[in-house]
């Protein structure tokens, strides 16, 4: 069965992991309205790193406010080799990733051009912005370290071998 | 001893006088945020210790011995990264260890040590245009690091940084401090922000407006990591500001 492709939201691992870190700091929840005013973020902008984190895992949305789940409080409890594997292990369990790996895998070399990932980024989610999408997904593979990009041989290729079949449903032991 | 000492230490530009007879000593195992309002001569107080620039008159020591010139004990991060963008982040971290002499082999094996150190294992190849500020910051402190300096000296380092980025760079900056593979014996961090000094360093040492002078120096007797939603790290916050008032 193919899996569900959600697009990324297009924001940046360090906010990520900020995000989690301001609201540990406020008992582990807080309201969104109030985080946009205190942060000076427009709401949308914030919404992206709630919208990434809640898709990897590390909090959820009950009502108007953001709630840091377990998850989230051990990646941040982590250093920063521990933040790494989390985010790689939430990562595994995303549609996108596991088609680009699949797609990847299927390819001599086991490596694209950007202009073939973002051809297939655009057929796979017609509606969004393919090169903002292939920036985040590079900046979030990059960091999970689950596929790289030589910018100077314009090769976009898996970092190493992982199996694209279904992650542990308990995560990293 | 002090592992860095500045002696009645004043800086003049011409006719501004930046720095007036400041004192300080920067001891092992310390983490010392200078903090005063804009142009108060804070980053140009980081310089003299990084012997970038000389002090018109005064001394710094340096392990008790005095410093002229370029103090390679010491290594800077910058508010604006300074990255050289055609090159790679690799090849930004190895660029310190080549200036000092390593052999090829031993910068690579000492710069991925310390891309590691940062997170930004995975990102070797990748280009300063390809980064956000956050990870541009990360390649800064991992250049820093490399050349391993007894002490780092960082100059704003999140102030170019939106809020929630800055707050994850911090705590990679604590992790670091506290990571026993990072052989760095001091910091000192140049801030405008008092929650930022009060939430990292063990004394908050508060310049007066230009020409800077020592106002105050504030130990910081909070076990780290610092609850912000404690009194008493609130109360540090109020003391410092009310000596910059």
């Amino acid at each position: 069965m193919e899996d569900k492709v959600d697009p990324l939201p297009n924001t940046g691992v360090n906010r990520i992991f900020g995000l989690l870190e301001l609201l540990d700091d406020r008992g582990g929840r807080e309201d969104i309205y109030r985080l946009a005013d205190e942060l000076g973020y427009e709401l949308g902008e914030l919404l992206a790193v709630i919208q990434a984190a809640e898709l990897l895992g590390f909090l959820e949305t009950p009502g108007g406010d953001v709630l840091l789940l377990p998850l989230g409080k051990r990646a941040i409890e982590g250093d920063t080799n521990l933040k790494k594997a989390l985010f790689k292990e939430q990562l595994r369990r995303l549609g996108l990733f596991r088609h680009l790996s699949d797609y990847l895998q299927a390819r001599e070399g086991q490596a694209a051009s950007r202009e073939e990932i973002l051809e297939e980024l655009a057929h796979l989610l017609p509606q969004e912005d393919p090169e903002q999408l292939f920036e985040t997904l590079l900046n979030w593979g990059r960091y999970g370290e689950l596929f790289g990009y030589d910018p100077d041989e314009d090769r976009f290729y898996l970092d190493q071998l992982w199996v694209s079949g279904p992650a542990r449903p308990g995560g990293l032991d | 001893m002090a592992l860095l000492e500045l002696e009645r230490v004043s800086k003049e530009f011409g006719p501004l006088a930046a720095l007036e007879e400041v004192s300080l000593a920067v001891e092992e195992e310390e983490f010392v945020a200078i903090v005063g309002p804009s142009g108060c001569g804070k980053s140009t107080l980081l310089r003299i210790m990084a012997g970038l620039i000389p002090p018109t008159s005064g001394r710094v020591l340096l392990e008790g011995r005095a410093l002229n010139g370029v103090n390679y004990e010491t290594a800077l991060v910058f508010q604006s990264f300074a990255l050289l963008p055609w090159l790679t982040v690799q090849a930004n971290v190895e660029l310190g260890l080549e200036a000092r002499g390593l052999r090829p082999e031993e910068r690579r094996r000492k710069a991925a040590f310390y891309i590691d150190k940062v997170g930004l294992e995975g990102y070797e190849e990748a280009y300063p245009r390809e980064l956000s500020g956050g990870m541009k910051q990360r390649v800064g402190l991992a250049r820093a690091l490399a050349v391993e300096p007894k002490i780092l000296l960082m100059d704003e380092p999140f102030s170019s940084l939106d809020a929630l980025t800055a707050i994850s760079l911090r705590e990679l900056v604590l992790d670091l401090w506290a990571d026993p593979q990072v052989p760095v014996a001091a910091c000192v961090m140049v801030t405008h922000l008092i929650d930022e000094a009060v939430e990292l360093a063990d004394r908050v040492v508060v310049l007066s407006a230009r020409p800077g002078r020592i106002l105050k120096e504030v130990r910081v007797e909070l076990p780290r990591p610092r609850d912000k939603r404690l009194e008493a790290f609130n109360g540090y916050i109020d003391r410092i500001f009310s000596l910059m008032a």
